[in-house]
């Protein structure tokens, strides 16, 4: 059993990068001898093929790893490899998008801005398995410098990803993106230097899952791992979007391929903030209760200030897919939020809210990826602008319903996915607010945690009806160009869609028993560093 | 002979904060500079002190068996003193290949020397102030809050004053200059900041190497992305300037 668990995590690491192979050398080998559509129909489809089978070999370990095993460990080329429940859920939605995201590139890719992008198709795919790869590598290593190797890794290939349509908006994009996220990481990586002295002993230092159940000696080494713990948190939250460091996010999101964008936004932050996750989860078991506070306080005031943050450039009139970008900061500001208020039910819906939040922005950068090519080619050699997007529903019905379905549950809108993961943090938020314990005994009322929640309420409310403006405004009245119908493919375009909305709705609705468990286990590892 | 060899490890010290001192300056230097080509020198000769630096940790390691481990230390700043100028070259002048080619490589530094600082109509005193601030700072957080442990720690604790005192100058840098290579100069100047604190902080030969071979990865990755983004950026908008790139962006909102 344990052989095969080992070969089922070798394969997920394996598949992707095999695929930069495969492509590269298809590209060396087969490239002349076929026809352009058919040359990237084999390697779109060898990219849905490998995503596809990642995902199903990721939820393969899910039985075994909640039932028997706790955490499987293995060595993989001499870097050690640790899953436990929380790298499997994250494992989970890295999965997810990149199926999604993989399968709406061969749409993308047929079109014209798809075909004229630097290097090409194959690079464009070669890139995209490298990106999904690296994501996978950071949930799964054990060791804190390979952590910080393989989420600096994500930046190749997702720079060169940003940069791909070829024009000068995303070339500035990719340029800032770079710039911004290299002075951050930087900081996380002397944080690392910084714990790694507090703790020195020996070759166990950087790994996470031994490193946890060192006790500092000192009040000395506690303040050196506190301070740690802060370089992390600047220095991952550039990464992960977070408010201030968050001025890469909207350029980047907004000017990436429709499928980078929902990677982008779907993954590559929620990646950043898996290592914040596990820096958390080891200060707060190394420093005990005395830091728990203090820490918690941190990452509130974080989550709510990216979350207030993104109310403006939400509501003001900006292109749709900046809008969507700048959603991505609320998110990401709301599942600190979740984070920092400290109980199992608010940590619950925080992690919840990773994959809804995941699932329902890709479905929305993907649809409206769907609108603008289409609007593009109706357009024809007219230059298509952002307020040119009007009528949707009426000439693209199941984009647009899908927009729409999107649209409503990303700002949190019963009975879909966001409104039940927004409503655990707030439920946590209340308990906190309420002074109530774990086991349910009230204690005194807490005017800051109250203020907080008001804020957090006001501005998610604000920036509901900011999206209901934005979307009313491209999805009703009628197109520019008449009451034309455009063509919507099933296959290659709504299928993916089709998949992320029903997600969205069952979710809203009823977690999947496993994911219940895979959750609660989670919320256990990183409260307690124990299993349920 | 116990006293005599605490006094040479002493006096080593004494050499390496003169050392980490003399990074300051030149971290100022860089600052203060109004062209590209003074700047890059500036960037040279740290990267030449840092080596040198580099060297009082690579000794013992070296001693201790770890041949490949002590000549990688001393061969990443080395490898930045002697190739940066090329590199940036090859940036900012996409055809320039060979180091030996002088004619492109003069055309690069020509075009560095017209490179449009903004912070030229500043006055150098505010900047000085600035940077003393951002110094005191540093030394402040380093010497009031940072505890370290060992028996050399306010030696120590010179230098972790002076990698963060490096990175923020370089973070400085970033933000007050605004043509594209002194941007590249001030995110390698936080690299330098982030290198002397390893070679300081970590304990060698483990975890120390995990951390010079992330280094090494880091550097390796963020120069060659910026040299691919570069010329591209500078060809699609025609300058090197930033601050004209954004003034007449899209990028807005």
């Amino acid at each position: 059993m344990m052989d095969q668990m080992n070969s089922g995590v070798y394969s997920l690491i394996a598949l992707p990068t095999f695929g930069v192979f495969c492509i590269a050398i298809l590209w060396v080998f087969l490239r002349n001898n076929l026809s352009k559509g058919r040359w990237l129909q084999v390697i779109s489809l060898g990219s849905v093929a490998i995503s596809i089978i990642t995902f199903i070999i990721s939820t393969l370990l899910l039985g075994p790893l909640l039932n028997d095993q706790g955490a499987v460990k293995t060595v993989l080329l001499g870097i050690r490899l640790h899953i436990d429940a929380l790298s499997l859920y994250f494992i989970l939605v890295v999965n997810i998008i990149a199926a999604a995201a993989s399968w709406n590139a061969h749409a993308y890719l047929q079109s014209p801005e798809g075909q004229k992008g630097f290097g090409g198709p194959a690079l464009f795919l070669g890139l995209m398995n490298l990106f999904h790869a690296t994501m996978l590598i950071s949930v799964i290593v054990d060791n804190l410098v390979v952590l910080w190797i393989a989420i600096e890794a994500t930046t190749i290939a997702s720079a060169l990803l940003v940069a791909y349509p070829n024009h000068r908006r995303s070339w500035e994009a990719a340029w800032k993106y770079v710039i911004i996220t290299s002075t951050g990481i930087i900081l996380a990586l002397i944080g690392t230097i910084f714990l790694a002295h507090a703790v020195s002993s020996g070759s166990d230092t950087l790994i996470w899952s031994k490193l946890i159940e060192y006790t500092p000696k000192t009040q000395n080494e506690k303040s050196m791992i506190f301070l740690a713990f802060l370089f992390i948190l600047v220095g991952y939250g550039t990464k992960a979007g977070l408010a201030p460091m968050h001025t890469w996010l909207p350029d980047a999101h907004s000017e990436a391929a429709p499928p980078v964008s929902a990677l982008l936004s779907g993954v590559l932050l929620k990646a950043s903030f898996y290592a914040i996750l596990r820096y958390y989860t080891m200060t707060n078991v190394m420093l005990g209760e005395s830091y728990h506070t203090l820490i918690n306080t941190i990452l509130l005031t974080v989550g709510l200030f990216s979350l207030v943050l993104a109310v403006p450039f939400i509501l003001k009139r900006n292109r749709f897919k900046r809008v969507l970008a700048y959603h991505s900061l609320e998110h990401m500001g709301i599942i600190l939020f979740g984070v920092g208020i400290g109980m199992p039910v608010a940590l619950f819906g925080a992690l919840l809210h990773v994959l809804n939040h995941a699932i329902t922005k890709a479905l929305m950068f993907l649809a409206y990826g769907n609108i603008l090519r289409s609007y593009a080619s109706a357009f024809g050699d007219k230059k298509l602008n952002d307020e040119d997007i009007s009528g949707v529903l009426q000439a693209m019905p199941y984009t647009g319903m899908l927009l729409i379905l999107g649209g409503l549950a990303l700002v949190g809108t019963p009975p879909f996915n966001v409104f039940m993961s927004i409503w655990m943090i707030l439920w946590g938020g209340f308990q906190r607010t309420l002074g109530l314990s774990e086991n349910g005994t009230a204690g005194d009322v807490h005017i800051g945690f109250m203020i907080a929640l008001i804020v957090f309420i006001l501005s998610t409310t604000i920036i509901y009806f900011g999206m209901a403006h934005h979307l009313n405004k491209r999805v009703m009245g009628s197109a520019s160009f008449g009451k034309k119908k455009l063509p919507e493919s099933f296959i290659s375009e709504l299928a993916p869609l089709f998949v992320l909305a029903i997600l969205i709705i069952i979710m809203g609705l009823w977690i999947y028993p496993s994911l219940a468990v895979l959750l609660n286990q989670s919320v256990a590892i990183v409260l307690h560093h124990t299993m349920p | 002979m116990e006293a005599s060899s605490v006094s040479v490890a002493s006096q080593g010290e004494a050499i390496l904060n003169l050392l980490e001192a003399s990074l300051l300056l030149i971290s100022l230097y860089i600052i203060e500079t109004r062209t590209v080509p003074r700047a890059i020198m500036g960037y040279r000769i740290q990267a030449g002190v840092l080596a040198i630096i580099s060297l009082f940790t690579a000794v013992p390691v070296l001693q201790e068996g770890h041949v490949i481990l002590a000549s990688g230390l001393v061969f990443l700043p080395i490898s930045l003193f002697s190739l940066i100028k090329y590199a940036l070259a090859s940036a900012t002048i996409p055809e320039f290949h060979l180091p030996w080619d002088k004619i492109l490589y003069r055309k690069a530094e020509k075009l560095w020397r017209q490179a449009d600082f903004r912070r030229e109509k500043e006055a150098s005193g505010r900047t000085m102030l600035f940077y003393v601030l951002l110094a005191l700072f540093a030394f402040i957080i380093v010497f009031r809050s940072l505890p370290l442990s060992g028996a050399m720690q306010q030696t120590q604790r010179i230098g972790v004053a002076v990698a963060i005192t490096l990175q923020l100058s370089g973070l400085y840098t970033m933000l007050a200059k605004k043509d594209m290579i002194s941007q590249v100069i001030g995110l390698l100047m936080m690299d330098h900041g982030m290198y002397l604190a390893m070679v300081r902080l970590a304990p060698f030969p483990h975890p120390g190497a995990a951390f010079l071979w992330a280094l090494y990865f880091y550097t390796a990755l963020t120069l060659l992305l910026l040299f691919f983004l570069v010329p591209h950026l500078g060809k699609l908008t025609g300058s090197a300037d930033l601050d004209l790139i954004e003034r007449s962006s899209e990028l807005k909102g």
